[in-house]
This record gives C-alpha cells, structure tokens and sequence, in this order.
C-alpha cells in the first residue's frame, strides 16, 4: 500500500499535448476517480503512473520512492512497479485457464507452488468464481472475465491499483451490481486505487474523491458532494450531475438599484448574500448554474419567476425530466409528479436563489 | 439469393468444363505414367492406357530416392530455421516497437520483392566465395535464410491481432521481453506457424531455379532439379517424366487438398 503523488506531470505526443503539467495527490487506501471525456489524458495518466508510458516532464512518487522523472534521468520499469492493473478488455489470455490467468504474475515472481494455490483459491473465494478456477475464459461471460482481471490485480497485494474503465463492456445492470462489489473489494483490502471513466454515474458511486480532467488538464478534484455542489467551472458543472446543470447565458446588470442578471428574456434579480458578492464582481458577461432540481415549476407568477413552455417529459423511474423552453431557451427541471403538466402548456418558472451558481462567461471560472 | 434454374444449368456446365480444362494436365500426366514406352509414342497424351504399367513409377522412384531425401532435408531445415526467426522477428516488429521499426520492417518486406533471376549472379558468386557451390549445404543456408522474411511478414500480421493490452497487462504483472514471448505470444501462435510453414515446404519443395544454378551431381540435387534430368539425352521419355512428376506433386497436392485454407490466410495475410 502506497500513497501516490504526482507533481507537474506533462506529456506529449509530437506536437499534441496530451497532458499538461498535472499535479494529483492520492492519499494512502483511497479511491481516487479520474473523469473526463475520451481524450481528455486520464488514460495517459494510468499509463504513465504504471510505467506503460514515459513522460516528458513532471515527477510521480509512490510513498516516498521517486518512480519517474525524466528530468533526473529516473524510470522504473513496469515490472517492477509493484502496481497491478485493469484494462477495459481485460486482457485474459486465451490459453491459459482462469486459475492460470489468476497465478500469472505468480509465477513470474517465482512464488512456491503452493502458495500460489493457497492465494488464488483465496481470491477467487472473494470474487466468488472459485467455481470456474479449472475453465478456459472462452465460454465466460463480461461479468466473469472482469472478475477474473480483478483476480489477477490483486491477487500479489500490489502497491496501487490502476483500473482503466473496466466496466465499459458490462451492461447496465450488471454495472450498478460491480460498481458496488468493487468499492466493497477496495475497502476490504484496503488498497490505494486509481479509477479511470468517462461516466460520470461511475465516479460519483465510487470515489472517496474525484478528478475531473479536461484537455490535458485538472479542472477540479474533491469529493463527489464538493463537485456537485460546488463546481469551480462550467466544465465541472456541466459534467456533473445528469441531467447537466442548466446554464442560462446573461449580463449583471443593475435594476432599480438592485444587482440582476439580464437573460434577455427575463431580469433576475438577485438579494442577501448573492447581491453582496457581486458588487465585487467586474465583468458583465455571465453564465447562470441551476441544477434541474432546483427548478421550482408553478401554475402562476409570483416574485422573480417567468414564463416558459413545456417542451417535453421524459419518465425516469420516480421522477421525470420535464424539458422546457423560455424564448428559445431550453432547459431541463426534475419534478417528482407531473400530472398537472401537459406537454405544450405555459408554466412558471423559479429558481432556488440560494442554489445557483454563476460563472464567468468568458474563462469559464465561478463568481460564487 | 436464389438462382433461377436455367441460370444454374449453365453456372454448373462452366463450372464443369473450367474444372476439366484445369484437370486436362493431371490426368495426362496420371495416364502417361501408367504406359510402356511404346504406348506413349503410339497413343495421344489423354488416352487411357490399353495395358496399365506401375514401372515408369517404380522407375523413376528409384532414381528420384536420393534427391527426394535432398529436398526432405531442405524443407525440414528451410521451414523450421526461418519459421522460428520469422516468430521472433515478427514479435518484435508487431510488440516491441522501436524508433526505426517501421522502415525496418519495410526493408525486411522489400527481401520478398526482389525476383530471383536479380540475385542469380551475385549469389553464385557469394556462394563460391564460401566454398558451398555445388553442394547441398549452398541450398539449406539460401532458403533458411530467404524464408525469413516472408515469415517475418506472416508472423507480424497475425501477431497485430493479438491485442497490445495482453503485452501490457504482462509487463505490469512483471513479465519481460523474453517472458512475454514464450508464456503469451508462443502459445497463441500455433495458426501463424502452421500458416508460415504451409508455404514454405510448399514454396521450397516446389523451386527449381535455385537448385539448378547452386547444384552439381545427383547427390546434391534436389528432386525438382533431378526430375528435369529424367528427360534423357536423346528421346524423351515422357513414361518417367510423368512418373517422376507425380512422385513430386504428391506432398503438395495433399498439402493444398487439405490444408489449403491455412496457405489462403498466407497468401492473404490475415
């Protein structure tokens, strides 16, 4: 078990950046989750933390063993790493049966016979597919296979664990169910784990905190409660949550004496601590956050609200997204009944002032 | 997609016919083999034989022993030789890529490219500088090592479909070159190996032009070289000719009847 420190981490592919000075702390028995889009560098990351890739600049310790940095001439290879690792396709090899596959880095390590049956026997009781020890993975489903990688990893009680999406190719169900065994593996071992996804569901579920990448770099990393609740972009808050924070693009204005935003359709008009903390504020053009559930619907008017149209409602178990649009601008409210809606009906609309956020248009950052 | 019935009259009368055309040599050859001496002259090419013989086989068999032994000994050292530095250098070329790699492999391949008749002289020449011409020994040493890179060719494409993650999964549980070779690459080769080799006992068994500039005297020959020689000085006879031409077509001919979709994935390279 190993904390993990990464400080100025760059890489590049010829002229593309990939990653850009990234600095991540992962603390010791933690499960840290990297998210972002395809593209965005995570997998560079894992890569570079396992070895598989070696960077250009930056420094990555684990515990307080220097492990790479290329401006000091220091590599260690993967091999000796001491970290295992997931891959989205598993990477089971076809020949070998599933007690073969497990034993692999084992044997390798030239571990005595009888230990190796006494630790993948131990493992493959926990993952419960000691049953399926004597079968080539062929015939085994998604489900089996991704356990069978899990075996592999942890079965030599590495330092790190380096999971890269290993749910992609699980389907939904199946995915809730392993999402939940393996925050329960990770804590039961009590390892340091490293997870890479581009679903944003998955990161919320699983990680004690999370890193937010984009482009190469670190938007944002804190705990799931930290990013949902206080998002330091647009970037963050529009990846976050599902449906997307809405945002309403306006200028701060001032009306009657009072600080507002001017949506162009509708003046909202801010008070208590949000007018105090604007007033510092210099720039004009800004972007207002409301997340869908804090979209008051009503059949009439009342202070600060406005007109839109109901566009749409889609069913989503207990509560249904209702799609609406005010003066061509969309967005999207989380209500728990909907029958006194009807798809092409005018409503009021408000929006909990204590909830929103607003971001500044043009770098993306937020105001408060 | 059905096909109406005249349609499917005519598709199986070209079929037929095509399929006898191609045959028309065979079987020319199977019956010239079972003639005397005598019925081959009175007789056309595709006659049946009147009074079937096994001597012009037996014949040319006794004759053909030894350098059918020669070409046994230049398969068996040409197939296994190349087929082992083609797996080895196809590894390398499809999963341990280096700076360079791509323009080595390139020249590796521009070696199937180069036509014989090119290399005829210089290798002559190489092969008298270092004493072998005239021997056996100048043939097992020019086809081990001009298999290699077509089996490099074979190997690396085949290889390019095991996924790279096996290779990296390896490394990070602490498998070496080496170790990732022989524990992951070899045990999933068995296809490119049979394919690789498929073509080479086929493409060495089969070669003529090497055997007959770089050999000298029955005991060297190998039996395409020797078969050409049964020919006779004075008259042709075509009995032996065909005897001994059936003799060699047999290993092939098994070869592509039931292994041939493993010389297709060859030729096609996938």
């Amino acid at each position: 078990m190993a904390s993990l420190t990464i400080k100025g981490l760059t890489k590049r592919y010829g002229e593309i950046v990939a990653v850009e000075k990234l600095d991540l702390e992962v603390k010791d028995k933690e499960f840290v989750v990297l998210v972002g889009p395809s593209g965005c560098g995570k997998t560079t990351v894992l890569n570079s933390i396992a070895g598989l890739l070696e960077i250009n600049e930056g420094e990555i310790w684990f515990g307080d063993e220097l492990v790479t940095a290329p401006e000091r001439d220091i590599f260690k290879i993967p091999q000796k790493r001491e970290v295992a690792m997931v891959f989205q396709d598993y990477a089971i090899y076809p020949h070998m049966t599933v007690f073969g596959n497990i034993a692999f880095p084992l044997e390798i390590r030239k571990v005595k016979k009888r230990e190796i049956e006494a630790r993948v026997k131990k493992a493959a009781q926990l993952l419960k597919i000691d049953n399926l020890l004597g079968r080539k993975p062929k015939a085994l489903s998604g489900g089996q296979r991704q356990r069978i990688a899990l075996g592999r990893a942890m079965v030599r009680g590495p330092r790190i664990f380096l999971l890269d999406e290993p749910f992609a190719n699980l389907d939904a169900k199946l995915r809730v169910h392993a999402r939940m065994e393996l925050k329960k593996l990770q804590q039961e071992l009590e390892v340091t784990a490293i997870f890479v996804t581009h679903d944003q569901v998955e990161a919320m579920t699983m990680g004690d905190r999370i890193a937010v990448m984009n482009d190469g770099s670190l938007e944002q990393i804190g705990t799931p409660v930290e990013l949902y609740h206080n998002p330091r972009n647009t970037f963050v808050a529009k990846f976050i949550g599902s449906p997307p924070m809405n945002m309403l693009d306006g200028t701060l204005v001032e009306k009657n004496g009072d600080i507002a935003i001017d949506l162009g359709f509708f003046v909202y008009g801010l008070s208590g601590r949000m007018k105090e903390l604007t007033k510092k504020v210099k720039m004009l053009k800004v972007a207002l956050g409301v997340r869908p559930e804090e979209i008051a619907i009503m059949k009439e008017g009342t202070k600060n609200s406005f007109e839109a149209k109901v566009v749409y409602m889609e069913l989503v178990g207990k509560e249904s997204n209702v799609h609406l649009e005010a003066a061509g601008n969309p967005f999207i409210a989380i209500r728990t009944s909907t029958q006194d809606l009807k798809v092409g009906s005018k409503v009021w609309v408000s929006f909990d002032e204590q909830k929103i956020h607003i971001f500044d248009q043009e770098s993306g950052k937020v105001v408060l | 997609m059905r096909i109406s019935k005249p349609s499917r009259v005519m598709l199986y009368s070209l079929l037929v016919l095509f399929a006898c055309l191609t045959l028309l040599p065979f079987w020319s050859c199977v019956v010239t083999a079972l003639k005397t001496s005598k019925e081959v002259v009175l007789t056309t090419p595709v006659t049946p034989p009147l009074h079937p013989t096994l001597a012009p086989l037996m014949e040319s068999l006794s004759y053909l022993r030894r350098p059918l032994l020669n070409s046994l000994v230049l398969v068996g050292s040409g197939t296994v030789v190349s087929c082992f530095f083609g797996s080895i250098l196809g590894y390398v070329f499809s999963k341990r890529k280096v700076r360079g790699s791509t323009l080595l492999f390139v020249l590796v391949i521009l070696g199937l490219y180069i036509p014989p008749q090119v290399q005829l002289i210089p290798m002559v020449r190489v092969i008298s500088k270092i004493g072998l011409h005239g021997d056996l020994g100048a043939l097992v040493l020019l086809y081990m090592v001009f298999g290699i890179p077509m089996c490099t060719f074979i190997f690396k494409t085949l290889y390019d479909e095991i996924p790279d993650s096996f290779i990296r999964a390896a490394k990070v549980d602490g498998a070496g070159t080496w170790t990732i070779y022989r524990r992951i690459i070899l045990p999933l080769s068995v296809i490119p190996f049979v394919v690789a080799a498929l073509l080479q006992v086929t493409i060495i068994w089969n070669d003529f032009i090497w055997g007959l500039v770089l050999t000298t005297g029955i005991r060297n020959l190998p039996v395409t070289v020797a078969m050409a020689n049964l020919k006779g000085s004075f008259v042709a006879e075509w009995n032996l000719q065909m005897g001994g031409a059936l003799w060699i077509a047999l290993p092939t001919l098994i070869i592509f009847v039931f292994l041939g979709k493993y010389i297709m994935r060859g030729y096609g390279a996938k």
